[in-house]
């Protein structure tokens, strides 16, 4: 309970700081025009952002003060286990390399490497699905994007 | 002779044109079903296969009219099935129709997507061939002001698709129209910001971030639920989609198909505006608004109708002004014109032979759709029966390349990691991602109106309240805040009579 309430909490602190830069930065944008210019749209929803963010931090103080609230947000939120949280925090790590190596090495080889990877991390220990779909795919795709509706995908050229 | 629709009809079902039409449809699904690939791309895509091919006004017109039809509503199908929306206009639908897929009724989820699309594009059809001329009149007359009191009426929506929690839904509205605000300021020209990035100076791609939003977050979600052991594999049921529980809707679906001609008749408004506003529809006149979210049909026909009404609608100003209603029928204007055409109130006079098959060719794609459709629909939704170690990873590595199509970006692709991030941390905290959505439509919409509109000789703040369509329309935005607060709070009363 105490995690969902520091959850919060967190979140609207965040939304707060947030609203602070994006108002702060819209100032930088003042021009000499007719009108209503290019800070003000941003400068209002960000003063917007942070009055929400504000009702939603004492919305969710006074939630703590209520345990029948309370328990009922608990079981609503879905709860991560450390294992889970390890599993998407390496996905996301995976699809970070995967963004980078597409760079140097293309589309296809990183793809490769990534389905690879991917179905290790979820358990999957068959070789073969994991071959056929891990080089199946890419080449499917890269047929459909790059031969017959002509959309050119990253390709590997030698970057010095 | 005076040339007529049936002599439409007989041009459009002459073999070859009939052929190119059924290679349309089917290619649009498919490129509609590829995250990234949207209608636009795909007609932009074909259009030079048709000059190249050298084929005739006809022919051209049917294949280009095949893969708008066939992409909008393919677009609902990987939204559907793997909540990834192919195009935009299909991030409405997901709402109800990946609850329903989950509880294992996948085929009658695209049932109801394409019972929806078809009918929402027959009805647009039969109002654009017999009113096209009354509705380009009343389109004619919005201006700056009344586009900007539309683009309200559009955000006004965030209070009824924000589930239980309207706060929160506000705060993603926010949220996505402060992303809306980055890049090249649409008055002035001034970068905001950007931070020296040039993949940010044309704004969040918005591709992407629906890619990220919903994809990404759903994988991660996925991953969450695998691991912890608490995955169940939907059991497949309902796979042959039930009509007579469809016709059930059809006072819904005949509303919002008129809806969304009207939405889709109107220059730069388009499907997924009319997306939302035909699920807000579908849910505002629901006996059970509460249900929405969970997987009810209302939910899927309400945004898919109104989806494809906007279809029909916005061939009328292009057809009838010669101004193309959004950028795919922009691209189809420059094909009429490659084909020595120019559309406006001339075309009407002048060259009936190619607007009647034309018509024609809007409503045969709309049956051949139906038909791949159902036929289809047995097949397509045993995706959702493969197991989720090789899914998750396919979904990715379509994601990566949906991000990185539209405008062979990989910072794209980056944009929709972070933002893949950003949604499972609020689907984690309940934050709702559709407003975020709607927002990224409707902001540059809403901003740049409303200070053209204030920059116009004369112009006041009071002129939104005293011209009456703007007058009319922000009525209508208090009206959807005040029954989107209502309905919260009595899906919030119901949630605890539940427990």
């Amino acid at each position: 309970m105490q995690k969902i309430l520091s959850g919060e909490l967190i979140i609207g602190i965040l939304l707060i700081l947030f609203g602070s830069f994006t108002f702060y930065q819209a100032g930088v944008y003042h021009t000499q025009t007719d009108g209503v210019g290019p800070t003000f749209f941003p400068q209002v929803l960000s003063a917007v952002l942070i009055l929400f963010s504000l009702v939603s931090i004492v919305l969710s103080l006074v939630k703590s003060c209520s345990p029948q609230e309370l328990a009922e947000s608990c079981s609503e939120s879905t709860e991560t286990t450390k294992p889970a949280f390890r599993k998407i925090v390496l996905c996301i790590a995976g699809l970070i390399v995967y963004w980078a190596v597409m760079y140097f090495l293309g589309y296809i080889g990183p793809s490769i490497a990534f389905l690879v990877f991917m179905m290790l991390l979820l358990g999957e220990r068959n070789v073969l699905k994991i071959a056929c779909w891990s080089i199946g795919l890419p080449l499917l795709l890269y047929l459909v994007f790059e031969r017959i509706l002509n959309v050119p995908l990253p390709v590997f050229e030698l970057r010095i | 002779m005076e040339p007529s629709i049936f002599q439409g009809f007989q041009v459009a079902l002459e073999f070859g044109n009939f052929l190119v039409l059924f290679i349309g449809v089917t290619l649009g699904i498919l490129i509609g079903a590829l995250p990234g690939l949207t209608a636009t791309m795909g007609v932009a895509l074909l259009l030079p296969f048709t000059i190249g091919a050298q084929m005739s006004a006809a022919a051209s017109m049917s294949m280009l009219i095949g893969i708008y039809i066939g992409a909008i509503f393919g677009g609902s199908i990987p939204a559907v099935l793997i909540r990834t929306p192919g195009t935009p206009a299909s991030a409405a639908t997901l709402m109800d129709g990946f609850p329903m897929c989950q509880a294992g009724n996948a085929g009658e989820a695209l049932g109801l997507v394409t019972f929806g699309s078809f009918c929402g594009g027959m009805i647009s059809c039969a109002i654009m061939i017999f009113l096209s001329p009354v509705i380009s009149h009343f389109a004619e007359r919005f201006s700056y002001a009344e586009y900007f009191a539309l683009a309200v009426f559009g955000l006004s929506m965030i209070a009824s698709i924000s589930g239980g929690n309207v706060l929160k839904g506000m705060i993603s509205g926010i949220f996505g129209l402060l992303l809306a605000t980055v890049g090249f300021d649409p008055v002035s020209g001034v970068p905001r910001y950007t931070f020296g990035m040039p993949g940010l100076l044309d704004g969040v791609s918005f591709i992407p971030a629906l890619i990220g939003l919903f994809a990404f977050s759903q994988v991660f979600m996925d991953i969450s639920i695998l691991t912890q052991g608490k995955f169940e594999q939907p059991a497949l049921k309902n796979m042959i989609p039930r009509i007579g529980g469809m016709l059930k809707h059809w006072f819904l679906i005949v509303r919002t198909a008129l809806m969304g001609t009207f939405v889709g008749s109107l220059p730069g408004a388009g499907c997924d505006i009319a997306a939302f506003i035909g699920l807000n529809e579908a849910k505002r006149s629901s006996r059970h608004p509460e249900k929405f979210g969970t997987g009810i049909p209302e939910g899927i026909l309400g945004p898919e109708a109104c989806k494809s009404g906007a279809t029909g609608g916005a061939m009328i100003p292009m057809l009838t002004l010669g101004i193309p209603g959004d950028a795919v029928t922009a691209i189809m204007l420059g094909a009429l014109t490659i084909q020595g055409l120019q559309p406006g109130p001339l075309l009407f006079k002048d060259h009936l032979d190619v607007v009647y098959p034309f018509f024609a060719s809007m409503i045969l794609a709309n049956i051949v759709m139906i038909f791949v459709g159902f036929v289809s629909a047995k097949y397509i939704a045993k995706i959702v029966s493969i197991d989720k170690k090789i899914l998750l990873p396919v979904i990715c590595v379509l994601s990566v390349i949906g991000a990185y199509a539209m405008r062979q970006s990989l910072f794209d692709v980056a944009v929709a990691i972070v933002m893949g991030v950003v949604g499972f941390a609020m689907r984690k905290w309940d934050y709702p991602a559709a407003p975020i959505v709607l927002a990224l439509i409707l902001g540059p919409m809403a901003e740049s109106n409303l200070r053209r509109a204030l920059l116009l000789p004369d112009a006041s703040v009071m002129m939104f309240f005293t011209r009456p369509i703007t007058a009319v329309l922000l009525l209508f935005a208090i009206g959807t805040v005040i029954f989107g607060l209502r309905s919260s709070m009595k899906s919030g009363t119901a949630v605890s009579d539940a427990r």
